[in-house]
């Protein structure tokens, strides 16, 4: 099959070529080259054809001159008392008692907390993308026609078209936080994307359960959630991530984004309301307790372990992962009952869980391996979902994310089963992200360690 | 096996001193470098571009956009004798940004300009025409990376490590990405277009004289 797709693909060039020697694109590509002192990316508009007179065209004509000022593109920056600058990847640190200002000049602006970092990492007619290394940055984007600016915290990405809104990352406690003030945006993260607005408040993400919760019997109940939207009670442990965390109440919840009591993955026979039965027939009777509806949060001080557990039969996911018949839990088993394997699972169920839901294209592979990092802290597990979320994340088309999970594999685990791999893989999320200081630097490290390694010709096409 | 020729990446030989002069040029910022790098690479990288992307509407913007990021990086190529294999890299580069913005784009309910049928030459005889679109068709289908790895090693005839260079990513990815482009041609073409699939699998009528 292959030499019939490489004639195909011949016969494809063939015809393709009859219409290259017609060189008026090239022709026009060169003067646009040449007569540009500093060329930009600029896009061609089409042929403006004036329909209704001249008068009409002369009076657009100068409407499109008067109003080219407000589309000026995002060709510079400046930051602080800095002179104008076109330069990328060039770190911005605020000072320790100070905010930074970032100015571009379309108007918008980047304005980093003290002690905050960030760089820009593109530049382009239509927007910036900046990332913020670590602290807190308030940024502003101008709304145009075309628009894309997009701010980078760790594993996830703010997308803007035009709005006010606040972003935080502390890569030390892989902590994510967003808020808001105007507009909306979409947060790109570990667990999938989602539309953020004003009225959701501040997002939270955590990439890191919080400490140890105290299991002793009078342990106080869960606080109240004021507004989360669920589907089958979930069986939830004390900690998952990521987690997106509203701090006030939301009006709406996203399927794809987990919060502390609602998992990520939502079925699609979720209820979109906020009581939940006090029990379900789906839960299994030595399951965590089930999420507060806040009336029961604020009435109830009793433990959820006091209660009587009634007699049940043994889940039916457990009997399936006896068996190792892990794609079969996923197609044959409710969701609640996947949830519930979810986070009642040994770690090996989990890891072959998310690999099954991988094999298939199952959306929830990505969810599965981020409870076993949630769950499975320190362990080979967590530290191998964060190499298979890097993967997943370079598959889907966004590289930046996908070298983030790779870094956070190669520190947890330098010399782990993936480590060479991982460290390959980085050289090419990052030249796929035009990261390039970033890809000549893991390129370096890959060569010093893995001087004959897979991805070694790569890397030193790289640092060439 | 492919068996047909291929300009590849590599024209050391032919091209170094060339290269090597010219990348000083541009480095040096002299003014005549800007036309002369052009006249030697544009139709290089506009055919790249075509190879991957089809005869599109956005050809034009792209091939200027390569160049414009071509001489803003030139200060970085650091081998001037790899300035083809660079500037395919940067060409793929290019060609895959504007396959992921209209892959994003994807959902709107009118067909983006770009991704109308190819506009064809009018001499170009109307059975080889549909051929283009027809494979064109299927391609659009494809993911991004799966998309360039078909073209650049089926289309644009490069060996496997060329166009795992060009691509950016190990040999290892790119066979995999070719893999599964084969793999997602095929399906493609058996679900959209029958006849082409039948033609795929039942005779090898293509290219036979045209090499």
């Amino acid at each position: 099959m292959d030499e019939r797709l490489e004639q195909l693909g011949a016969e494809v060039a063939r015809i393709q070529d009859e219409a290259l020697p017609d060189g008026r694109r090239r022709a026009a590509v060169r003067r646009r080259l040449l007569q540009t002192p500093r060329p930009s990316a600029h896009r061609t508009w089409g042929l403006w054809r004036p329909a209704i007179g001249f008068a009409l065209a002369s009076a657009a004509l100068v409407a499109v001159f008067l109003l080219r000022p407000l589309e000026s593109e995002v060709a510079e920056y400046r930051a602080g008392d800095a002179p104008p600058s076109t330069r990328v990847d060039e770190w911005i640190a605020a000072p320790g008692a100070a905010t930074l200002p970032i100015v571009f000049s379309d108007g918008s602006s980047v304005q980093l907390s003290p002690g905050s970092r960030a760089r820009v990492r593109q530049l382009s007619d239509t927007g910036a993308v900046v990332q913020l290394q670590h602290g807190q940055a308030t940024v502003h984007v101008v709304h145009r026609k075309e628009t894309r600016w997009t701010v980078e915290a760790g594993p996830f990405a703010v997308n803007v078209i035009g709005t006010r809104f606040r972003v935080q990352w502390e890569p030390a406690d892989e902590a994510f936080g967003l808020e808001v003030l105007d507009g909306a945006v979409r947060l790109s993260g570990p667990g999938g994307t989602r539309t953020v607005t004003r009225g959701d408040g501040a997002v939270r993400a955590s990439l890191r359960p919080p400490a140890p919760v105290n299991e002793e019997p009078n342990i106080e109940p869960r606080p109240a959630r004021t507004s989360e939207v669920s589907g089958p009670p979930p069986a939830t442990p004390p900690s998952r991530e990521p987690t997106f965390e509203p701090t006030r109440e939301r009006t709406r919840a996203e399927p794809r984004f987990t919060t502390p009591d609602t998992p990520s993955y939502r079925p699609p026979s979720a209820r979109l309301e906020l009581k939940l039965p006090p029990k379900s027939p789906d839960i299994a009777p030595d399951a965590p307790p089930p999420a507060q509806t806040p009336d029961v949060a604020e009435s109830q001080t009793e433990p959820a372990e006091s209660e009587e557990p009634a007699p049940a039969p043994e889940p039916a996911w457990k009997a399936l992962a006896e068996e190792g018949a892990y794609e079969e839990m996923l197609s044959s088993l409710s969701p609640a009952q996947v949830e519930e394997a979810i986070w009642q699972g040994a770690e090996d169920d989990l890891v072959n869980m998310a690999a099954a839901a991988r094999r298939a294209g199952d959306a929830r592979a990505g969810y599965i391996y981020s409870v076993v990092r949630s769950r499975f802290r320190g362990t080979d597990g967590a530290a191998n979902a964060a190499f298979m979320i890097a993967r997943m994340e370079f598959h889907a088309g966004t590289p930046h994310a996908a070298a983030n999970w790779l870094e956070t594999y190669l520190r947890e685990r330098p010399d782990g089963h993936f480590a060479r791999e991982a460290a390959g893989r980085l050289i090419e999320a990052y030249v796929h992200a035009d990261d390039s200081p970033s890809a000549k630097a893991a390129a370096e490290r890959y060569l010093a360690r893995y001087p004959n390694g897979p991805h070694a010709a790569l890397a030193r096409s790289v640092l060439q | 096996m492919l068996n047909r020729e291929s300009d590849g990446l590599h024209d050391e030989e032919e091209s170094g001193s060339g290269d090597a002069e010219l990348v000083a040029s541009l480095q040096l910022g002299h003014p005549e470098a800007r036309a002369a790098f052009f006249d030697a690479y544009g139709e290089f990288v506009e055919r790249l571009l075509i190879r991957v992307l089809g005869r599109d509407s956005e050809i034009e913007d792209l091939l200027h956009d390569v160049f414009v990021q071509a001489l803003a990086n030139i200060g970085q190529l650091r081998d001037p004798t790899r300035l083809k294999a660079w500037l395919s890299r940067m060409t793929v580069f290019v060609s895959r940004g504007a396959l992921r913005r209209r892959r994003r784009g994807r959902w709107l309910v009118f067909m983006p300009a770009q991704e109308l049928p190819d506009q064809k030459s009018s001499t170009t005889p109307h059975e080889t025409r549909d051929l283009l679109d027809r494979v064109f068709s299927v391609l659009r289908g494809l993911h991004p990376d799966d998309r360039i790895a078909f073209s650049l090693r089926y289309v644009e005839g490069l060996t496997l490590p060329e166009a795992a260079e060009a691509s950016g990513v190990s040999l290892a990815t790119f066979k995999r990405w070719l893999k599964r482009s084969d793999k997602a041609f095929l399906a493609r073409a058996q679900r959209n277009d029958r006849a082409l699939y039948d033609t795929l699998l039942e005779t090898p009528r293509w290219g036979g004289s045209h090499g």
